[in-house]
């Protein structure tokens, strides 16, 4: 009985818990079965709901559609043309809800419904703003600019002017060559116009800053009359950074950007920070750094827009003008005290965008908490440093755009720019950070490596750049607590005794060594693309030593001149100057030494304010001392060619770029009217002229004593 | 009862001092548009949101003279009164119908059945209030803190990386990172207590500070609660960030006050614009 009944009672309870089971299981599957036609009946339900409710937005959009024609109609009847306008834009716009209503209902939601709702939003994301960006030229053709014929228009800003695409004229072409400078094929016209709804404040400051802009030789020309003002500039054909951004992070993970889109988006910045340098080398505030206004042409970005650029050292009440987020609100504050634009430091609040721009770039977003906004995305550890150093409090930020752009060059040229710590950062390492671990220099450490310089030449990904860095595990070695003995004490203080003794002795010896040092750095800055002495013929030798000898009686070969030379010329005081140059002694002509047909051709470097009368006065002493300088004889018309082609050549570079100076040494080879050229330009504290000597290569030059 | 920091505030309010009302614009501007757009939504567009924002503060230099603290009203209850006011009139303006016109002028509570005169300040609403003025704090520590021990404390607590992560990226201790934090944490509390005394015009708002475990406490034991807080805080602040829309896209055209299409808007039973259709699902 028992063992019977035992069995029984398991077999029974097998059999109850394998019915359970499949009870559970039925069960199980029902459930499933129900959440899943729930969750169809729900998406259907959607569907019906969609398609309702844009039924419903598309009647309402085409009622009011049809609403507006006859007040439309009436308004243009009865001469008033500003309210017809009005009404039909409203039109317009009612028509475009229409076709977003019709677009959804036909098409949008029953795909959605089946599963496409990521095409649907990219159309309805992407389609509005390809549409935008069309051309209109329609509009454009009503414009009228003399010298100018238009071709497009651009979206304006926030300054109520209107943007034109335009090509000069073939007079105008000629009028600025004759001027001595080149006008590109095509230009950007920047027009205000009071009927158009601009107004004389916004004329006034942007005219402001067009003397600012006309300094670093952005603008081309303007013109004003009564009720008109427009300025022309170079036409940047490219994307702006907005876009840029989208779809860098289109081609990325949602974790943010691949390495080779973050290899982008660090190029751009440096490019970025290399337009402010020269700004702010320049003496301006660009007060609107912004993805808008930076635009992204060959792989390059450029920053665009002029009109808040402000000198650093103006004298008027600083203003509140700016894009939120990418303003500085420190800046809204010191506005709102009304302090001048001379005593706020205008520099760091462009590296306060700058690095705004560059979170954009990173997240795809703008900060919208300042500078506790948080990088969520994927990113350098290094990076996030660099964005939160730029937008930090106004005295912790980088002072200046260079320093920024120092530690951006750093990351760019690492391998992996994840294996850079915060701490290997140029700037880390000069502000004096945290005891760090013992640790060697790294041989062929490069704090500021040089980047692709080259014209056009688009950013690489890091697999392509040299590397500098290892991973951080190999580099880091961990910190080791010291004990603090007795005789550490002692001799910390005996160190202390003969610091304090020999501190004046050693801080004078510091300043002469970095005097030394920053006089060895500049002079190998300016020293130029240049030819081994071997290769040059006898008449290049004479030529390139009087050339310098020249430069060196002015100011200084390589930028650093006799004491009486640099008096001659520094000085910022105009009437001494002028005293300076009037009683200079002449220079005894070398006849004999340099071929009197010898030609050489004086430019001046636009990014930085040469003094005309310095020009002058080098212009002079060559003709003195036998060379024929271009723009000094009676041949004017070859010498306008000459500039124009070297301005071109030249355009907006800075001297001591080695874009630039490969740009003039090219020019320079490649025509045959030329010996040499003398590119003059000023010290970044604008406090002495450099001179940079040219001559053509020894290859292409004519064999010493040939005639031309 | 206000407290010292309180009456000092709202005397650099009544003095018109331009950094007070800075100050109360950089801080909590931010709830104030997110507020309005909440309202508005469907009827105004961020631009008409962003102006009704200043025309709140504006309207708070009129209100800070007529206001008796002795009332007990929260801070907070305070600017949504004055936040909804500007709204309603912006509101009132768009509805407006001309005298004469034959037509009785349309009653704010029949267009706007949502909004009421006396708006009551939600769970969400006293949250964002709440963390707006933790964010002040941190705002005040980091600008005393030096950049490197501010990184570090962001890092560490904010940010949620190891001692021994943020000193290996910084090439130190983490024996440093520990005092460097807990320097910046000491002066987050002491700001934190300041910046609640300034902005709150009752005892039952200065306690939430404690009640939120961000209390003035030397215990040590309790610094991580106090990180932890605090951590949670900001992680709220950037989960209410505004969608990672770029801020001059403005998106679609702004419904022209008083033209026809927004009277007619008015009158429909349902959204007609262009934003509201535009926005993605």
């Amino acid at each position: 009985m028992s063992v019977l009944s035992v069995g029984a009672v398991i077999l029974t309870t097998i059999a109850g818990l394998f019915v359970l089971g499949v009870l559970a299981g039925v069960l199980w599957l029902l459930w499933k079965v129900l959440r899943g036609v729930f969750w169809l009946l729900g998406r259907a339900l959607g569907l019906v709901k969609n398609e309702v409710v844009d039924t419903l937005h598309t009647v309402g959009a085409l009622v009011t559609a049809l609403a507006t024609v006859p007040l439309a109609a009436v308004n243009f009847t009865i001469l008033r043309f500003g309210a017809g306008r009005h009404y039909a834009r409203a039109f317009v716009d009612e028509l475009k809800g229409v076709g977003v209503g019709v677009w959804r209902v036909a098409l949008g939601n029953p795909l959605r419904f089946v599963g496409l709702g990521a095409v649907v939003d990219r159309a309805e994301q992407r389609l509005p703003d390809v549409m935008e960006r069309a051309p209109r030229a329609r509009r454009a053709r009503r414009a009228n600019f003399d010298g100018y014929d238009v071709v497009g228009t651009l979206p304006s800003g926030g300054s109520g002017a209107q943007l034109f695409v335009a090509r000069p004229k073939a007079a105008t072409h000629k009028r600025f060559l004759k001027a001595g400078r080149a006008l590109p094929s095509e230009v950007v016209i920047k027009s205000f116009a009071l009927e158009a709804g601009s107004t004389l404040p916004q004329i006034v400051r942007e005219s402001r800053a067009l003397e600012a802009a006309s300094k670093l030789g952005l603008v081309c020309e303007h013109q004003l009359s009564n009720d008109h003002f427009f300025y022309v500039m170079p036409y940047v054909k490219g994307e702006d950074l907005e876009r840029v951004i989208r779809a860098l992070h289109a081609r990325g993970t949602t974790e943010g950007l691949a390495d080779a889109e973050l290899g982008l988006a660090l190029g751009y910045a440096i490019d970025l920070l290399d337009a402010l340098q020269r700004f702010h080398s320049g003496g301006l505030w660009h007060k609107d750094v912004k993805p808008a206004n930076v635009i992204v042409a060959s792989g390059r970005a450029h920053l665009v827009d002029f009109g808040l650029v402000t000198p650093l050292a103006s004298a008027l009440t600083l203003t509140t003008h700016g894009t939120e987020y990418y303003r500085d609100p420190e800046m809204v504050r010191l506005a709102m005290q009304g302090v001048k634009v001379h005593e706020v430091d205008g520099v760091r609040f462009d590296v306060y965008s700058a690095g705004a721009v560059l979170y954009s770039l990173i997240e795809n977003s703008f900060p919208a908490h300042g500078n506790l906004s948080r990088l969520g995305k994927r990113c350098p550890e290094a990076l996030r440093w660099i964005v939160q150093r730029a937008m930090a409090e106004m005295s912790s930020r980088y002072p200046s755009a260079a320093e920024m752009r120092a530690d951006l060059a750093v990351l760019a040229a690492a391998r992996d720019p994840f294996d850079v710590r915060p701490a290997d950062l140029p700037s880390f390492q000069r502000a004096g950070a945290p005891a760090s671990p013992a640790r060697a220099p790294e041989p062929g450490f490069a704090p500021f490596p040089a980047m692709p310089a080259a014209a056009g030449a688009s950013h690489e990904p890091f697999a392509a750049r040299p590397a500098s860095f290892h991973p951080v595990s190999e580099r880091f070695r961990p910190h080791r607590r010291r004990r603090f003995t007795p005789a550490l004490a002692f001799a910390a203080g005996l160190f202390g005794l003969v610091f304090l003794a020999n501190g004046m002795f050693l801080r004078a010896a510091r300043g002469r060594a970095h005097d030394v040092a920053a006089f060895e750095t500049r002079a190998r800055s300016v020293s130029g693309p240049k030819h081994p002495w071997s290769s040059l013929s006898a008449r290049e030798r004479k030529l390139v030593e009087l050339a310098e000898g020249v430069a060196e009686d002015l100011g200084g070969k390589e930028g650093e001149g006799s004491p009486a030379a640099s008096a001659e010329l520094s000085p910022p005081s105009t009437s001494s100057k002028e005293e300076a140059v009037a009683s200079a002694p002449p220079v005894e002509p070398e006849a004999g030494v340099f071929p009197p047909h010898g030609r050489v051709l004086v430019l001046d470097d636009l990014t930085t304010s040469v003094d005309a009368r310095v020009l002058a006065l080098l212009r002079t002493r060559l003709g003195e001392r036998g060379y024929t300088v271009v723009g000094q004889g009676a041949d004017e018309a070859a010498a306008v060619e000459l500039l124009a082609g070297a301005r071109h050549a030249l355009g907006l570079g800075r001297a001591e770029e080695p874009e630039t100076q490969g740009n003039l040494q090219r020019f320079l080879d490649r025509t045959a009217d030329l010996d040499a050229l003398i590119l003059v330009s000023r010290s970044d504290q604008e406090s002495e002229h450099l001179y940079r000597v040219f001559v053509r290569s020894p290859a292409l030059a004519p064999p010493a004593g040939v005639p031309r | 009862m206000l407290s010292d920091p309180t009456t000092d505030f709202v005397r650099r309010l009544r003095a018109r001092e331009p950094s007070a009302w800075f100050e109360l614009w950089e801080n909590f501007g931010p709830v104030l548009r997110a507020q309005l757009g909440k309202w508005g939504k469907g009827s105004i567009g961020p631009e008409t949101v962003k102006d009704l924002s200043q025309e709140t503060l504006a309207a708070l230099s009129d209100a800070i003279d007529r206001h008796d603290p002795t009332k007990g009203a929260r801070f907070s209850t305070w600017l949504l009164a004055i936040a909804h006011h500007s709204f309603c009139g912006e509101m009132d303006r768009r509805t407006a119908v001309k005298r004469g016109s034959g037509k009785r002028a349309q009653s704010l509570d029949d267009d706007l059945p949502h909004a009421s005169h006396d708006p009551t300040p939600d769970a969400h609403y006293e949250q964002s209030v709440f963390d707006a003025k933790v964010a002040a704090a941190l705002r005040a520590a980091e600008r005393e803190s030096g950049f490197q021990d501010f990184a570090v404390f962001r890092a560490r607590v904010l940010e949620g990386r190891s001692g021994k992560h943020v000193a290996e990226a910084l090439a130190t201790s983490e024996a440093t990172v520990s005092r460097r934090v807990a320097a910046v944490r000491q002066r987050v509390r002491v700001r934190l207590v300041e910046t609640f005394a300034k902005y709150s015009f009752s005892s039952e708002e200065q306690a939430e500070l404690g009640r939120n475990g961000l209390e003035l406490n030397p215990n040590k034991g309790e610094d991580a609660a106090f990180d932890a807080a605090v951590a949670e805080v900001v992680h709220r602040i950037h989960l209410r960030a505004p969608a990672p829309v770029l801020p001059n896209e403005t998106g679609a055209p702004e419904p022209r006050p008083g033209s026809l299409g927004q009277v007619v808007r008015s009158f429909l039973p349902f959204r007609t614009d262009p934003a509201s259709r535009e926005a993605p699902r």
